[in-house]
């Protein structure tokens, strides 16, 4: 099996996408062929897998009945975390989370939280105690855009979560019920090489690319933003790219509402 | 971002503390405050209280980290613990070092790294009070700590924050209205070119609530541009003042000195400064003295 | 003498190469704060760390003895390197001299060569952008100081200034003057007038042979 190493296409990739050409063909503003699996950790009470090209990130979720926030007694929590694994790739080392991760799970969990996709206030159970959703995002494999890989996976094991049964102080995880999300957010990442921008970044051209930005958005609604990288963006460029996150919006949802 | 709170944030077309939507807290910037630090600022914005240290460039420690070619740009940002209504656990936490990393980045955009290769900039900013959108107020106060350590750089970024609060678009959040409101949406960006050099935004806005956003952010750079120079200006000044005590003729100086520093246009130059300056042309010529 | 320029003000409509300022389509910026004399084409950065140059003489302070020679502390990014071959003399950790830069390898290590010792006095230090000033044409303002205070004055390019014997406390206070007022112009007269040097002293002091002595 013959391995292509991504930090040596760095020039071959400059070149093409000058040319308004990418490695793999695609256009500029299509996604890389995205599979969504769900359900697919029975000891959790949603999860998925979600592939984007060759990028893997699974997300699981998890439900404790916790103590609310003080200054919101009467919803639920959600906690997303993110662990860049040395699995995926091997630039990831061991130890406690680098910036990257923490990022990744941050922008997240904005996106999700802003678009108040779970219904919160329906996981409250009674005084002093809620539900308490935990996502945890675990890379895989790494071949560009994790965040867009990861976005998909949490929101695909919250849209298809189901909530234990709460009775007598004990958690009966064998009678569910589901929760699907009140709202769809949906993620758009694009990465910028020289002048040009290009959605669904792989590894090779996260490379290369001087900056990078996503959007997470809703119906005709904009949730979260998170623009990274030393490059920088012009206005007419940070409002185009808002409108081909919406574009793509419409490509998403078909995917997870055959949840 | 709480989305709804009881207490309505903007009462007769005015908000908590009294500014209408495009108005910005009072914003006061000191440059040099430091004597270690290669470079540093204060700066107040509203109630926020930022201290900014620049040092470098210098040796890379671990080595490891060295760039042959360029300097690296680190960057940290911190809340104190006293900085906020209920006290804070010092040191680093995943919001602090999201921030410091999204800043370096900003800054990593204007910093021209080519000049000292094999060294290290280093920035740390530290918030003694804060009082809502932080990051901005750190931004804006680095950029200063930088150019006062002498980086070269190809431009000052500023920062400055928009938001949503009851329905309506708004200029530079304080603390209630990031908690509070429907949106925040800080910036960073570069006043030469227009630039985005930082964006984040989380809440909910409508795709012309956002271009609205933006247009109101750049409409009010060159307001806190100017107390940047200001302050790089006056830390001149103080730099080139003469002592209290020296005689007549020198306080005379001193008025030359405000007069050059504040005009904007030229004077004629004098033989002397042309013969004892180098020029731009031979920055790098040979020794001007080569005896002892 | 010109105006306050910040990082990004516009200096020249032609690319000027320099350290301190960045081209961009073929105009000139400032890279850092500085004054700038447009007519004249002067731009004077406030403050910039030391960007070694052939030939230079820097000041600097034993720090290690390695296999190859000595490592020195130039105050700088860059580290100062002596080599042990064809060294007449030895060193100590801890000793200041006054050296050339010999050579600047790919890896910014400064080589030096011709150390000399220099004991006792005291060490300043200023921008190595103001060093210049402190110079003067053919070493004008350094004859004015040495003159005015019966120092030994050493210079370096890059920002340390080392004054033994004479009136330190004096030379220091000129010193910091000139560094306080250096975008200026007259600062030499200033200068002699305010230590009381003539014009006729400053010729008789450069017609004379300089003696060296650290």
């Amino acid at each position: 099996m013959v391995m292509v190493i991504d930090e040596l296409k760095k020039d071959v990739i400059r070149e093409l996408i000058k040319n308004r050409k990418r490695d793999d063909g695609r256009d500029f503003n299509e996604y890389r062929e995205i599979s969504i699996k769900t359900n697919v950790i029975s000891t959790a009470e949603g999860s998925a897998d979600v592939k984007i090209g060759k990028s893997r990130v699974m997300a699981g979720v998890k439900l404790e009945v916790v103590e609310p926030f003080p200054d919101k007694p009467m919803e639920g929590t959600l906690t997303v975390n993110a662990d860049l694994l040395p699995t995926a790739h091997e630039i990831f080392e061991e130890g406690p989370p680098n910036e990257e991760s923490i990022e990744l799970a941050r922008v997240v969990d904005r996106g999700i939280r802003a678009a108040e996709a779970v219904d919160l206030k329906s996981l409250f159970i009674e005084e002093g105690k809620v539900w308490g959703v935990f996502v945890d995002i675990y890379t895989l494999d790494h071949d560009g855009n994790l965040l867009d890989t990861a976005a998909l996976a949490a929101v695909a094991a919250l849209h298809t979560m189901k909530v234990p049964e709460y009775k007598d102080e004990k958690i009966i995880r064998e009678n569910l019920t589901p929760k699907p999300l009140l709202t769809i957010p949906t993620q758009c990442t694009f990465a910028k090489i020289g002048k040009e921008i290009v959605l669904d970044p792989t590894y090779a051209e996260e490379l290369v690319a001087d900056a990078r930005i996503t959007y997470c958005v809703g119906d005709n609604m904009l949730y979260a933003i998170q623009k990274a990288g030393s490059g920088s963006f012009s206005k007419d460029e940070i409002i185009s790219l808002l409108d081909k996150s919406f574009e793509q919006r419409k490509y998403l949802l078909s995917l997870l509402n055959k949840l | 971002m709480g989305g709804n709170s009881d207490v309505p944030l903007i009462v007769n077309g005015r908000r908590l503390d009294g500014r209408k939507m495009d108005e910005l807290r009072p914003i006061t910037i000191e440059a040099g405050v430091l004597n270690r630090a290669t470079g540093s600022a204060y700066l107040t914005w509203g109630k926020n209280k930022v201290l900014a240290a620049v040092y470098g460039p210098r040796e890379v420690l671990p080595k490891h980290e060295t760039n042959l070619y360029g300097s690296i740009v680190r960057c940290r940002y911190m809340m104190a613990p006293f900085s906020t209504e209920e006290h804070g656990r010092a040191g680093p936490n995943r919001r602090s070092r999201e921030i410091s990393k999204v800043m370096r980045e900003a800054f990593e955009n204007v910093i021209i790294k080519e000049v000292y290769p094999k060294t290290a900039i280093d920035i740390y900013v530290d918030i003694l009070e804060g009082q809502g959108s932080t990051r901005v107020a750190a931004i804006t106060a680095a950029a200063v700590a930088l150019a006062n350590a002498g980086i070269p750089m190809k431009d000052i970024p500023i920062g400055i924050s928009v938001g949503k609060i009851d329905n309506q678009i708004a200029v530079d959040m304080m603390r209630e209205e990031d908690n509070f409101g429907q949106a925040d949406m800080p910036l960073a960006i570069a006043p030469m070119s227009g630039d985005i050099i930082l964006l984040q935004m989380d809440g909910k806005m409508t795709r012309e609530e956002f271009i609205y956003a933006l247009d109101l952010a750049y409409t009010k750079i060159g307001e806190i541009r100017e107390k940047q120079i200001n302050a790089l200006r006056e830390f001149f000044k103080k730099s080139s003042a003469a002592v209290e005590n020296d005689n007549e003729q020198d306080n005379s100086d001193l008025n030359e000195i405000d007069q050059q520093v504040s005009k904007s246009s030229l004077q004629e130059p004098s033989q002397e400064l042309s013969a004892e300056n180098e020029t731009m042309e031979n920055e790098t010529a040979g020794n001007e003295n080569s005896e002892y | 003498m010109g105006k306050l320029v910040i990082p990004g003000d516009l200096l020249s409509n032609k690319p000027i190469r320099n350290p301190y300022t960045y081209i961009k389509d073929e105009k000139t910026y400032a890279a850092v704060v500085g004054m700038f004399d447009e007519e004249k084409s002067k731009f004077m950065p406030i403050k910039a760390s030391y960007l070694p140059s052939l030939r230079d003489n820097v000041i600097g302070i034993i720090e290690e003895e390695k296999p190859i020679g000595y490592g020195v502390n130039l105050f700088s990014p860059y580290h100062g390197l002596l080599s042990s071959k064809s060294l007449r003399t030895t060193f100590n950790v801890g000793d200041i001299i006054l050296a050339e830069v010999l050579e600047i390898s790919e890896v910014k290590d400064i080589w030096l060569t011709k150390p000399t010792k220099l004991v006792g006095g005291e060490i300043i230090d200023v921008s190595p952008t103001k060093i210049s000033r402190v110079i003067g044409k053919h070493s004008s303002m350094l004859n004015v100081l040495k003159i005015g205070t019966g120092s030994n004055i050493v210079v370096g390019k890059n920002g340390l200034i080392w004054i033994k014997g004479g009136n330190v406390p004096k030379a220091i206070d000129a010193i910091q003057k000139i560094v306080r007022e250096a975008h200026t112009s007259g600062l030499t007269e200033r200068i002699m007038s305010y230590l009381n040097v003539t014009q006729e002293m400053l010729e008789k002091f450069q017609r004379s042979p300089q003696r060296e002595y650290y």
